[in-house]
């Protein structure tokens, strides 16, 4: 999971290189989003704390 | 100072903050390797942000300075300071020795709280700076742009060997919460 998340920045940032922008932002996007799922998983099912 | 001369300085700038992150981050790996301290998923997740912080810089110095550039790296700063926020209150107990060795007398996700906050504050005062959104695009010359080119390669590397430590840590599952070992390296450097 937290490889994929790496990579999807990765691409991100090689799209803004190869100077592909909206694609690069949806991209990134997509990573926090992940990103932000899984967060909010691990605080609060996996860790069984209420935020 | 002339209009051109600002912008020259802030893409000047951006270069800085692209590899102040990436020594961060390199740093993170040394310690990682020298002290044999495996990052645990929301350290993983702050190197995330951190990085992330980079990608509006970046975008400002490939596609020219926006807000919008500025909004992704706030983003990205909001969520290290609030993923280590996390990490800090988990360990707040007394008697909690807290996760790995402390550096400076603070612990790393301590330290990357304090960044976070910083770089907060630090991309606010840019977006203080209206000028720049009026000419946001420099006409670079050659040898700048091999020393964008030089930063964009720089990240990616950085960002490559990240992606090939958390491989060998936990492969494409989910990382373990107080990883010991490293899934994929034999003779285990921790």
């Amino acid at each position: 999971m937290m490889v994929l998340l790496f990579l999807l920045l990765l691409i991100s940032v090689i799209l803004i290189w190869l100077g592909k922008r909206k694609p690069a932002i949806i991209v990134f996007m997509i990573c926090w989003g992940l990103g932000f799922i899984w967060f909010l998983h691990h605080a609060t099912d996996h860790l069984n704390i209420s935020l | 100072m002339t209009q051109a001369k600002n912008i020259k300085l802030l893409f000047n700038l951006y270069i800085l903050d692209v590899i102040v992150i990436a020594a961060m981050i390199v740093a993170a790996l040394v310690l990682q390797f020298a002290l044999t301290e495996i990052p645990c998923p929301l350290c993983l997740l702050q190197r995330l942000g951190i990085l992330g912080i980079a990608v509006g810089f970046l975008m400002n110095l490939r596609f020219g300075i926006r807000p919008s550039h500025y909004a992704l790296s706030l983003l990205s700063a909001i969520f290290a300071g609030y993923v280590a926020l996390r990490q800090i209150t988990l360990h707040i107990m007394p008697g909690d020795k807290g996760y790995g060795e402390a550096l400076f007398g603070l612990h790393l996700y301590t330290w990357v709280f304090l960044a976070s906050v910083a770089m907060v504050l630090y991309i606010t005062v840019l977006l203080f700076l209206d000028d720049q959104f009026k000419q946001s695009v420099l006409h670079q010359s050659k040898k700048f742009k091999i020393l964008i080119a030089t930063t964009f390669s720089i990240i990616v590397l950085v960002m490559v060997v990240n992606i090939v430590t958390t491989f060998l840590e936990c492969g494409l599952q989910q990382c373990p919460d107080n990883p010991v070992v490293y899934k994929y390296l034999e003779n285990d450097l921790a």
